[in-house]
Formats: C-alpha cells, sequence, structure tokens
C-alpha cells in the first residue's frame, strides 16, 4: 500500500519537530546534496537561465531573449533532425540493451566453466575508451582497407560503408553502441541476481518448478528494482548519446543521420559559439527525460519500495 | 572450487549437452565482443609504417615494442598514471561514502520530502555535460579549485547514478535486520555500516568498478579543469599522441591497452565479491 | 558526530591542497595549444628555448588536442582566467576579435620590427587582421599540394603530373578502377579535413563567398561544382562522405593515385615506403590556386606582462624559428624572405613553398565560419554526391542559407 494510506490508516500526522530519523536522514543526504547544489543543480539553474538570454562570446552583458530560443528550436529543421535520430536510437538501444545483457547474466550467472573469462570478455568493451575504439572500428570497417571488409569480400559479400552510408550509419551506431554497453547491464544484472537468496529457488524446485517457472516466478519478481534501474538509466543515457554518434561519425555523420540532441547540443554551443541556443536544446532535453522518468517512476509505483 | 556450488541460478544441475551449447554460443559471441582488442592489440605491436596497408594484415609483419617505449618516453606516462589513480582511486572512494550514505537515507529512512528528493536526485543526471560544463568551469574556478585534485575530485565526489543504483540494491535487503538493530539499540549509522554495507558487497564492488572505470577514462573532465602537465591524467596523455592531421595510431593503441589493464585488474578483483556473495545470500536465509 | 568531524576535516584538507596548489611564485607565461602528434617536439623545444632565454618569464605550455583547448579557452575567457597567449587556427580569430578579450598588436606591427608584415604574403596579412586592426602574429603557415602515387601513374602511363584541368580529369579518370579491386583517381574528404572542395570552385572562378557577398549561385561555381559532382558521383573518383583521416589511410595504403593535402602526411608517407610526389594542384579556367591554412597566436587583454607575451609571439616569427619548423615538419617558412633560401634543408618545405604565391584562405574575416562550413557548405557538398540534389539546386538552396547567415 502506498506510504499516504498507511499515514492515514496509522492516524499519524506529522510531529512539529523533526524526529530522530528525519535528523539521522537529512544527516546522510547533507554531503551528497550539497556537492549536487553546487556543482549539478547550479549549473542546471544557470543553463536555463542562459536559455532565456542571447549569449554572445564577449565581456558585455547578455540580452534578454525570452522564449525566442525555443521559438527558434520549433522552427529548425536540424532539430527535428536531431530528435527523431535520438528516438530511433532509442528506441533499439533500450530494448535490446536491456534484454540481451539480462539474457548474458543469466546464463553467467550458471556454474558453467571459464565464466570468469566470459564475463571479463563482455565486459572489456565497457572499460576501453570509446574515442580510442572508435578509432579501431573505423579501421577495421573501412570498405576499401578494413580488416573486416578485407576478409568479408572472400564470403563474397560486397563493399560497404556503413558509417559513410545515410541509411546504415545510425544502425552502426546503434550496434557500435550495444556492443559497448553490453557488458555494463550485464554486470549490473549479476549483481542483482546475484543478491536472490537460494532458497527461494531451492522452495521453487521442491514445488516442483521447472527452469521457466522458476525464472518467472522467483527471478523476474527479484529483479524488479534492479530492472526499474537499468530502465530508468538506459533511457535516460538514450536520450543523452553523444559518445558512439560524435567519434564514429563526427560531424552529424553523411546527410546528418547520426546527429542526435546531444551531438547538435555540442555543436550548437562549442563549434559555433551559440551557447544560449544549445542551453535551450539541452534544456528541452533536460523537460522531455525527466517527464518520461517520472512517469516510468509512477508506472512501475517504485515510491512504495 | 566455490563456484561449483550451484549458484543463485535456476534449473537443477543442467545437462551436459546444454552447458556445451551455451558454451560455444557465449564463446563465439566473447570472441566476436573481443575482437576489436584483439585489432588493437597487434596494432600495437606493429610499425606504424605497416598498419594502413593494402591488403590489411592482422598480424604484424615486424613484431616491434617500439610503440609501447613511445608511449613510455615521450609522454610523462608514469606521472600521468599516478594522477589517472589519484583521481579515479579518489572519486571512487568518496564517492562510495556519499552514494551509499545518500542512498541508505533514501531506501531504510522514512522521513517527510523522500521521494521529492529521490526524484531531486535523478534530476542531476538530467542535463548533459555539454550545457552544463561553462557554469561548471566557471564555479570551480570561483571557488579557487582549478588545477588541483580538489577540483577534479570534489564535483565528483557524489554521482546520482551511484545513489540510485544502491538505493535500488538497499531497497531489496531485508528490513527485519534493520528492525532487529535498532531494538538492540544500534544507532543508524551502526545499521548502515555494520550490517547494510557488508551485505551489499556485489553492489558496492560493481558500482565501484563503474566509478573508477569511468573516470579514469574521463578525457574531457580533467582537461577543462588541469592545465598544466602535472595534473594531467592518462587520457590526455594518450591524445597527445592524436595530432590534427596525423593520428600515430601505433602508440596510441599502445597506450590504449596499457590504460586497459588496471581497469581489468580492477574487474577481475571485484568479481571475486561476485561469489562471496553467493555464500552471504545462502547463509542469510 | 563522526561524520561531522570527517567532513569538517576532509574540507579542510581540500581548502589547504587548493591554496598550495595553486601558489605561483614565479611569473609564467601561460601559452595553450593544439599541437598534439608528431608536431609537438619542435613547438617544445622552441618553447624551451625562450624560456631558458627569459628566465624570469618562463613559459608554462599547456597542450591539449584542438577541438577540447577551443572548448575550454571559451569558458576560461568568459570567466577571466584565460592564458596569456594562445595559439589557433586563423578562422577563430574574427569571433575572439569580437570578443573584445584578446589585444590589439596593430602598434606592434611595422615594418623593421620583430613583426614586420613586409615579409608577409597578402592572404596571411588578410587574416591576421579583423576591422583593419591586427589581433595576430603567425605561427606557421600550410600550403594545400596534390601528392600522387608515382607507382600508379607509371601503371596507367602517365608520364607526368597533370598541369591542367583537361589532363587532370583525364588522369584522374585513367586510374580510377571500379569494382571489387577498388581504386580511385582523386580522392576527396568532404567532412573533419582540411578544406578540399574550395579549392575545386576557385580552380573555375567560382567561390564560396566574394566581397562578402555569397557567390555560390554563381555560374561558374555552378559550374564547378557539376563538374566534379558528377565525376564522384558517376565515375566514382572517391569515395563519397570521406573524412579527412580516412582519405590519407586510403593514399598511404596505395589505393588511390592522388590525394590533396598538406606538408605533415610527408612524414608518414615517406616511412611508408610509398613511392610519391607532390606537384601543384591543376590550373582550371580560374588560374592556378591552392588552399593556405595557419596557425596563429593571440595575446590575452586581460595578460600580467603584455612585453614578455609579445615577445614570445614574435620569436615563432624569426628567421631562425620558421627555418627550424620548416626543416623539422617540412611546413613552408611563413615568411616570404626565406622561399628558396640555402638554409631551407627539408625539400618539402622547399616544394610547398613552390605554391605559396597562389595560396588563398578559405572563409577569411567570417565570424560565422563554422556554420557557413558545418550547416550549409558540407550539406550542400553532401547532398551532391550522395545524388540526393543537382548541383545548381543544392547551390541555390546553399546560397540563400548563406545570405540568411550573412544578413544576421
Amino acid at each position: 500500500m502506498s506510504s499516504r494510506t498507511a499515514r492515514l490508516q496509522h492516524g499519524r500526522s506529522w510531529p512539529a519537530m523533526p524526529n530522530r530519523t528525519t535528523i539521522a536522514a537529512w544527516c546522510f543526504l547533507a554531503p551528497s546534496l550539497l556537492v549536487l547544489a553546487v556543482f549539478v543543480f547550479w549549473p542546471i539553474v544557470y543553463s536555463f537561465d542562459l536559455s532565456l538570454h542571447k549569449w554572445k562570446f564577449s565581456a558585455d552583458a547578455q540580452e534578454w531573449a525570452g522564449f525566442a530560443n525555443y521559438a527558434r528550436m520549433w522552427r529548425d529543421a536540424r532539430f527535428w533532425n536531431a530528435l527523431g535520430n535520438t528516438v530511433y536510437y532509442t528506441a533499439f538501444t533500450v530494448p535490446l540493451g536491456v534484454a540481451l545483457p539480462l539474457a548474458l547474466a543469466l546464463a553467467l550467472n550458471r556454474a558453467i566453466p571459464f565464466r570468469a573469462l566470459l564475463r571479463s570478455a563482455f565486459f572489456l568493451p565497457v572499460i576501453a575508451s570509446f574515442a580510442i575504439v572508435a578509432l579501431a572500428w573505423r579501421f577495421m570497417l573501412d570498405p576499401d582497407i578494413g580488416l573486416l571488409a578485407y576478409w568479408l569480400s572472400f564470403l563474397g559479400m560486397p563493399h560497404v560503408s556503413p558509417l559513410r552510408d545515410p541509411n546504415m550509419a545510425m544502425p552502426a551506431v546503434i550496434i557500435a553502441s550495444l556492443w559497448k554497453n553490453l557488458g555494463f547491464n550485464m554486470v549490473i544484472y549479476l549483481a542483482g541476481l546475484q543478491a536472490i537468496p537460494i532458497v527461494l529457488y531451492e522452495a521453487a524446485r521442491i514445488d516442483g518448478a521447472d527452469r521457466f517457472q522458476q525464472f518467472w516466478n522467483v527471478t523476474w519478481p527479484q529483479l524488479r528494482t534492479t530492472n526499474i534501474f537499468v530502465l530508468v538509466i538506459s533511457i535516460i543515457g538514450a536520450f543523452q548519446v553523444f559518445d558512439p554518434a560524435f567519434v564514429m561519425t563526427p560531424g552529424g555523420g553523411p546527410l546528418f543521420s547520426t546527429e542526435t540532441l546531444v551531438t547538435y547540443i555540442y555543436r550548437q554551443g562549442i563549434t559555433n559559439l551559440n551557447l544560449s541556443y544549445a542551453a535551450s536544446i539541452g534544456i528541452f532535453l533536460f523537460a522531455v527525460v525527466f517527464l518520461l522518468t517520472l512517469a516510468q517512476l509512477r508506472l512501475t509505483r517504485s515510491w512504495e519500495d | 572450487m566455490a563456484d561449483v556450488l550451484d549458484s543463485a541460478g535456476p534449473g537443477a544441475r543442467p545437462t551436459t549437452l546444454f552447458t556445451t551449447v551455451t558454451l560455444v554460443v557465449l564463446g563465439l559471441l566473447a570472441l566476436a565482443v573481443v575482437f576489436p582488442f584483439i585489432w588493437m592489440l597487434f596494432t600495437s605491436l606493429k610499425p606504424e609504417s605497416e598498419i594502413a596497408t593494402f591488403p590489411p594484415q592482422l598480424l604484424p609483419h615486424r613484431w616491434t615494442f617500439e610503440n609501447y617505449e613511445n608511449v613510455w618516453t615521450r609522454i610523462p606516462f608514469a606521472r600521468l598514471f599516478l594522477n589517472s589513480i589519484l583521481f579515479a582511486g579518489g572519486v571512487t572512494i568518496v564517492s562510495l561514502l556519499l552514494d551509499s550514505m545518500a542512498a541508505y537515507a533514501l531506501a531504510r529512512l522514512q522521513f517527510r520530502g523522500r521521494n521529492v528528493i529521490f526524484v531531486l536526485i535523478l534530476v542531476a543526471l538530467m542535463l548533459p555535460f555539454q550545457v552544463m560544463f561553462v557554469p561548471l568551469f566557471v564555479t570551480v574556478h570561483d571557488l579557487h579549485m582549478l588545477d588541483s585534485y580538489s577540483g577534479l575530485i570534489v564535483p565528483r565526489a557524489t554521482n546520482a547514478f551511484g545513489i540510485f543504483m544502491l538505493r535500488q540494491f538497499f531497497v531489496t535487503l531485508p528490513k527485519e535486520l534493520d528492525e532487529a538493530a535498532r531494538i538492540d539499540g544500534c544507532g543508524e549509522f551502526g545499521i548502515y555500516w555494520r550490517i547494510i554495507l557488508p551485505l551489499s558487497g556485489p553492489a558496492i564492488a560493481t558500482l565501484a568498478v563503474f566509478h573508477f572505470m569511468y573516470n579514469w577514462n574521463d578525457f574531457l573532465w580533467p582537461l577543462l579543469i588541469t592545465s598544466s602537465m602535472e595534473m594531467r591524467t592518462l587520457p590526455a596523455g594518450l591524445a597527445l599522441f592524436v595530432g590534427s592531421h596525423v593520428v600515430e595510431y601505433g602508440v596510441v593503441m599502445a597506450g590504449a591497452v596499457l590504460a586497459l589493464l588496471p581497469l581489468l585488474v580492477a574487474f577481475v578483483f571485484a568479481q571475486r565479491t561476485f561469489i562471496q556473495g553467493i555464500a552471504m545470500s545462502g547463509i542469510k536465509g | 558526530m563522526k561524520r561531522i568531524a570527517a567532513l569538517a576535516s576532509a574540507s579542510i584538507v581540500a581548502i589547504a591542497a587548493t591554496v598550495c596548489g595553486s601558489a605561483a611564485f614565479a611569473a609564467p607565461l601561460t601559452f595553450w595549444n593544439g599541437f598534439t602528434g608528431p608536431d609537438r617536439p619542435t613547438i617544445e623545444a622552441l618553447t624551451k628555448q625562450w624560456s631558458d632565454a627569459h628566465p624570469d618569464t618562463p613559459v608554462q605550455m599547456d597542450i591539449e588536442p584542438w577541438d577540447s583547448m577551443l572548448q575550454k579557452l571559451q569558458a576560461a575567457m568568459a570567466s577571466g582566467s584565460g592564458p596569456d597567449v594562445v595559439a589557433f587556427n586563423f578562422a577563430q580569430l574574427p569571433r575572439y576579435a569580437e570578443s573584445g578579450f584578446i589585444m590589439d598588436i596593430t602598434d606592434e606591427v611595422k615594418a623593421g620590427g620583430a613583426l614586420d608584415p613586409s615579409v608577409w604574403s597578402d592572404g596571411l596579412k588578410q587574416v591576421l587582421q579583423y576591422n583593419g586592426k591586427y589581433y595576430a602574429a603567425p605561427l606557421n603557415f600550410a600550403t594545400l599540394m596534390m601528392y600522387y602515387n608515382k607507382d600508379i601513374f607509371a601503371k596507367a602511363g602517365i608520364s607526368e603530373p597533370p598541369k591542367t584541368w583537361d589532363e587532370w580529369v583525364a588522369a584522374i579518370k585513367k586510374t580510377t578502377v571500379t569494382g571489387s579491386n577498388s581504386q580511385y583517381g582523386l580522392l576527396i574528404p568532404d567532412h573533419e579535413t582540411i578544406p578540399n572542395w574550395p579549392i575545386l570552385l576557385w580552380g573555375n572562378g567560382g567561390d564560396v563567398i566574394k566581397d562578402g557577398k555569397p557567390y555560390l549561385d554563381d555560374a561558374k561555381t555552378i559550374g564547378a561544382l557539376t563538374l566534379w559532382g558528377d565525376l564522384v558521383l558517376n565515375d566514382k573518383i572517391t569515395p563519397t562522405g570521406l573524412s579527412g583521416a580516412d582519405a590519407d589511410k586510403l593514399f598511404q595504403s596505395g589505393k588511390a593515385a592522388m590525394e590533396i593535402t598538406g606538408p605533415w602526411m610527408t612524414n608518414g608517407f615517406t616511412a611508408a615506403k610509398l613511392n610519391y610526389d607532390v606537384a601543384p594542384i591543376p590550373t582550371g579556367p580560374g588560374g592556378p590556386v591552392t588552399l593556405a591554412d595557419s596557425i596563429v597566436l593571440v595575446i590575452n587583454k586581460a595578460t600580467k606582462d603584455p612585453k614578455a607575451a609579445l615577445d614570445f609571439v614574435a620569436m615563432w616569427n624569426s628567421k631562425a624559428a620558421q627555418l627550424k619548423i620548416a626543416n623539422d615538419t617540412g611546413f613552408p617558412p611563413l615568411r616570404t624572405d626565406l622561399s628558396g633560401s640555402p638554409e631551407l634543408t627539408n625539400e618539402w618545405a622547399a616544394k610547398f613553398s613552390t605554391v605559396v604565391p597562389v595560396s588563398r584562405f578559405s572563409l577569411p574575416g567570417q565570424v560565422n565560419f563554422a556554420q557557413i562550413d558545418g550547416d550549409v557548405f558540407t550539406p550542400m557538398i553532401q547532398a551532391i554526391t550522395f545524388g540526393k540534389e543537382k548541383a545548381a539546386e543544392a547551390a541555390q538552396q546553399a546560397n540563400d542559407q548563406l545570405s540568411d547567415l550573412l544578413n544576421q
């Protein structure tokens, strides 16, 4: 039941003085909140303020612009293109980026030989620097001198250059991104699976449940909080995708097919020095992600944990 | 071997056929996943002139360690390595502490405004760095923390991702433990330190690896905050081999291989807590 | 209680560390630049030489990739913590000059002084100024030439590098091989590269902006775009969507007959034992032309030691420094009084300096150069080379966009 119902049922009204628990809670939270306030919340507020001005690169005071930046965003075809690409990217990477790692975690949680080696193999892409790995990918995928293209040509496959083709660039970025992040969610799921008490499985087995039933009745419900975490983080991360698109296809990709919201923000803010416009796109992104996250938390009733 | 225990996974003892098939599939998949690193390793052992050739070869024609020598001599590798350890290690330790404390409050303590604070912390994840970096830079500058370890570490001293992750994990631990401890007169910090943390081995270890890895590989933040070679970290050092027109692929790959090793070691260590985790959750029942 | 104490001591330690970390006892001159890669040793050597000669104002140099340096530079200048001297590409000058953050050095640029404009080419003089005032001094100067693969030429029966556009197109077609073992006649990268396409426009008498007005819809510009666009689209003389780095890798692998790029590739190509040489870019109807590029130095207005900064900046312009840069890296010296000098021992530097008289800068004096290039020009080229639009329409559309941009 919700905490609100609980409060009503127990007839509790909040005391005038904070109780011991509340003081303790704030003590635990204070250092984190302080750091976040200074180094995250303040920049967010500043960025919102920036988006309402017309920032000029000079020592002069900034001009007030009201919502002009947002209006400009609305009319900007490149912005809509970036939004579309971002949604396209999210729609593929989130489901695959949750299901595949879960499958891997389930497989690698069992007592199979070489388990540690396999886990490390899948985690290797995660710990590498994407900028350098992208150099490697671009080399290997070069249709003329790349190793992969060369080997594939013996199998009769045509000269394909995904990163230079407007239709294949985004799928290539998606695949590269999945490759990079598989291990990340896998490890999170492994940690979640570890926390499930063996006794639950033993009890289920005694009751005659087969593997599928055990998964459905024990594993899946026990993974609930992990699932919520992975889903929320994946969506926030997918909407803010920068590295895969930026390092695999700098400049926005062929015909801007891999320009995402954040690479567009980078382009506007840092390359073109339109910091206020970039900030307004950032605030838009912020609002979208905020609403999506709130919706997810509501739907999964995370409050009741 | 401890993990011969039928670990916390479903099913009776799996058939040998099933295990073999799974192993083969996973093995092939793992090989495909790891292939770029094999390429990187061999590239680092080639002289630069052999790297962009046609037809492309995986193995070097002339094996050489010159790229590794270059990494060591042309940049202050030891200093950069040390700075990376201090930066990534410092952030990891401080962040684990602050994250877990905040997560404990959010997961285990009932207080007014808890959900609001929870959402507020998530909000910290929602504005991309590319927008925030200007005010962030200005703030660090105004606090006179530029070009110092504190400037590098303090803004990262806590992490909304970490708080969220640990909160989700703490929530799964049985509440009876807390209540029993409170009855015994244990204070909140005691419960946090002596009960919750020890039971959270896998999650803490995982988060530690994430924090360490993220900060170890972070290119932009240390570059923004530091302006002298003495304070730079490894990614910035490796970037010195990437010119605006000419990229020295062999040296870069050698540097990348060297930079990967500590992370791999950290991951392998973290894995051990996973096995311990099994034992604990068994006893707990 | 324990926690509060821990937090307090942590804060004290943090404060102490910053105080000690930021103490500056000498009076160093801070210098930011992006000379990563093989150029770094030369830059470091020259800087150290100057520092040793000026022990009161040693140079504290910060080298990082250009992109992140520029990102940091904006925030640093805006917050008053910028470096004393910074080097960046000439294209950045207009926006920094407009910002008011950099020093006007017009008074220091005079004949007979350390910064003598008479040894600078007209193009260079133009890009060092903004609104008639000098804001920058040059550090280096690059020109582009046509690299060609001698083995491929020999196999195709081409005895000499082409000199006119007609010869050029013929040579390109002869050396282009499509199919599974492809070979490209002329590599033309369109993004993340030193600009190539503007040279093709200039060669026909066209341009992007002429006399401050958009020139993309001019018949000569469209003529060049049509000619070269068809060659790319129909004859497949080059892969489309190529970046500069991709092009270099392809040329080094012997997969292409020709590539237009700067002197920085010579060391790599020579080490790879490629049989190549460079020649001036063939002359088109618009006359002989090539692209010039330059890294320039500016001084922060807020610098505490303008005299030392100026002296340091002027050092790069000296004959000794220019000779060292040219001989180490193959870049042509930026001083016109050094071309043909017997002290120029690097053969490539000598060759690249032969085309200095016909070299032009791309988009000089444009504050919005990044938008012009990234939002208007490159999309137009890609629309043509990917076959999405015909050259005339793409150029007209881009021209309208350009008008809007210039009128802002």
